[in-house]
């Protein structure tokens, strides 16, 4: 048992909350004033889930990962908000809890993972300086570690002595995943893992993590731009619009009758593969400036079914369901428009 | 063959290849090597179609358009553009002929002069094209603009890249490439650096500036949904070579060379009921210094046998639909 990865216990109840995010509002003092990244984010992960964070640029997603992580650069600040992870509030957690919790708890696979690797060193040490950090193992430990870790994501694992640029992009994106398992974490944040990479190496890394998911039961926050990619892979989606989550819920539900109108609006942008060739609907406008006031419902100024009431009370996210959840004031007026 | 040209072809594309040399150390004693980049392309681009070229990154397809473009010269073959050869075009003649190709490129962020007003921008062409003489340059600046959507265009010209937004990048990208008026448009992956809500507006600007206008495109794009949405034939390639082209709607509808099955089947569907496809290619695509003798796609092709290890060429498979695959000639 020494060298391969543990397999959480199938005891664990799949809908035991994991990780919590609480009324999250993460702002970033910029020459401009306050901008509101995160404003009022909440959302849940349970065990064994996959939850997809999906948005278009700069709707506060990398944020939102950063916060669980503390990894925020220097001039944000969170103003108020829990993250809860098995209990613990992550955003009052000491130096040392951290160390704790980063890498052994909640690893994290960044964007653009292609050039996250130090090209000075091979794939073996960088694996293992993580390893280090966190435990005192020795070398041998180390190696039938990273063997069984390379087996686990597809790679060879002679070939971990070499060194980044002899893997193609692929390979890089499976060691970046091999990395982020290493310390056998319970939740892995993954930061737009396929954005970088053509269809046929993109589906198998998404057959990959579904794999991981079946066989570890970890649990893991996919952040994307692509409504494609969650609706391949995540059992919940959150879709968030300028700092704020505007439907969430259970990928089929909202896949197949989504409520919030950026939600309708977003899903009808895309060019489809199946059935009749539609003329694409698209959303004119855009994002709002976070600096500066912003409509009570920030989706305002570009929503087609906007009224009076929107632009003066802001909807907060209610239930429309058990498994759906949106923040719209009209969302059951427009529901079959 | 596909080569006949007839009337309506815009750009004849002859058996074009396109090499680069690897560059080696000083010291190297090793021989020399090529990236074969282009390996062979035959293609007409039609007057008034869209023809998307799709496939993975390192296929060659941005190589092509800018050959297509004369950006680079040719290792061998030719392009004849309305039946006269580019490469063979001297200067005066070269100039008059860029007149009629324009491109639009994938970074808007990257792709316009961050130190010019937007009026320099756009009208660059007109200056560089020596088309300044009597015309009225901010007129012509302001009537792209607003075909574009930036209207009032008053209120554009003079901001500088910066102030806009991706999505208004890429139009006044367009803007400029429209302004003097060209016949064929290549645009390499205009909508793949913006937002999703953001894609859609410019595709359907391009498709209607194509009406109005009577553009012809090459469109470059690796996402095969929007090749799907715009384009009225696709040619996908594979290691430099085009594996299999056809009416864009009987492509997706139904692939015959099984690489461009394996593409179909790899896409994410933005529908969660359709999960869990079986991807019958393994690896990745090899590097194009050596490539594999027969068939390119023997190594990653669950239906490989013997008569692949002989190139396949492209062969009719339905109307106006080719394929190079010995499995898709059967099927016929």
């Amino acid at each position: 048992m020494k060298c391969s990865i543990r397999v959480r216990g199938k005891f664990e109840r799949k809908n035991a909350k994991l990780l919590t995010v609480e009324g999250l509002r993460v702002y970033y003092k910029t020459n401009r004033g306050l901008l509101k990244a995160v404003d009022d984010v909440s959302f849940y992960v349970g065990k064994g889930e996959i939850v997809g964070l999906v948005g278009e640029s700069a709707c506060g997603k990398t944020t939102v990962a950063m916060s669980i992580m503390r990894l925020l650069p220097t001039g944000a600040r969170v103003f108020d908000g829990r993250v809860l992870f098995n209990g613990q509030d992550i955003l009052k957690a000491t130096e040392q809890q951290l160390r704790d919790i980063r890498w052994k708890q909640i690893s994290i696979i960044f964007q653009g993972a292609l050039n996250s690797l130090n090209p000075v060193l091979t794939v073996r040490e960088q694996i293992a300086e993580g390893i280090l950090a966190h435990e005192t193992v020795d070398k041998e430990t180390i190696d039938e570690r990273i063997d069984a870790l390379f087996k686990y994501v597809g790679l060879d694992p002679a070939r971990r002595m070499n060194y980044p640029h002899e893997f193609s992009g692929g390979m890089k994106q499976r060691i970046m995943i091999a990395m982020a398992l290493a310390c056998n974490p319970a939740l892995v944040i993954a930061d737009e893992p396929t954005t970088a990479l053509d269809v046929v190496v993109q589906y198998q890394i998404l057959d990959l993590i579904r794999n991981l998911r079946e066989k570890l039961q970890i649990s893991m926050i996919l952040i994307t731009h692509d409504l494609s990619v969650v609706a391949e892979v995540s059992d919940k989606i959150a879709i968030m619009y300028a700092g704020k989550i505007v439907e969430y819920g259970d990928t089929f539900r909202i896949f197949e009758k989504p409520k919030h109108p950026y939600t309708r609006a977003l899903l009808n942008s895309i060019p489809k593969m199946q059935g009749a060739k539609t003329p694409l609907t698209y959303i004119s406008g855009s994002v709002p400036d976070l600096t500066g006031p912003v409509p009570a419902c920030r989706f305002y100024d570009r929503c087609s079914y906007a009224q009076k009431k929107c632009a003066e009370v802001e909807p907060k996210i209610e239930e429309a369901d058990a498994n759906q959840s949106v923040a719209c004031h009209f969302w059951r007026e427009i529901e079959d428009q | 063959m596909m080569t006949n040209a007839t009337q309506d072809t815009l750009v004849e594309v002859k058996n074009i290849k396109k090499h680069f040399p690897v560059r080696r150390g000083l010291f190297s004693r090793s021989q020399n090597q090529f990236v074969h980049a282009v390996d062979g392309v035959s293609v007409s681009i039609r007057k008034g179609e869209v023809l998307s070229l799709v496939g993975e990154s390192g296929c060659g397809k941005t190589t092509l358009a800018r050959l297509i473009l004369r950006l680079l010269n040719p290792t061998d073959g030719t392009i004849l553009f309305e039946r006269q050869d580019l490469f063979a075009a001297s200067g005066s003649e070269m100039r008059k002929l860029r007149l009629q190709m324009q491109a639009v490129f994938q970074d808007p962020y990257a792709s316009l002069d961050p130190k010019k007003t937007i009026l320099r921008v756009v009208s660059e062409p007109l200056v560089v094209n020596r088309r300044k003489n009597g015309v009225n340059v901010q007129e012509k600046v302001r009537e792209s603009l607003i075909a574009v959507g930036l209207s009032p265009p008053e209120l554009y010209l003079s901001k500088f890249p910066y102030e806009l937004s991706g999505g208004q990048r890429q139009r006044v990208a367009i803007a400029r490439a429209i302004v003097i008026n060209p016949r064929l448009i290549v645009a390499d992956e205009p909508v793949s650096m913006l937002d999703v809500s953001i894609r859609a507006e410019i595709l359907t600007l391009m498709l209607d500036l194509k009406q109005k206008f009577n553009l012809t495109y090459v469109f470059i794009t690796h996402d095969l949904a929007v090749a799907r949405y715009v384009s009225d034939r696709m040619a996908v390639m594979y290691l430099g070579k085009i594996v299999e082209i056809g009416p864009a709607e009987e492509i997706c509808a139904n692939p015959l060379h099984p690489y461009t099955k394996a593409l179909l089947s790899a896409l994410p569907s933005a529908d969660p009921r359709t999960r869990h496809k079986d991807v019958q290619v393994k690896g990745e695509v090899p590097n194009a210094i050596e490539i594999p003798a027969g068939c390119r796609f023997r190594p990653r092709c669950p239906h490989a046998f013997e008569r692949c290890t002989v190139e396949p060429e492209l062969v009719k498979v339905g109307p106006d639909h080719y394929a190079a695959c010995y499995l898709a000639e059967e099927v016929q």
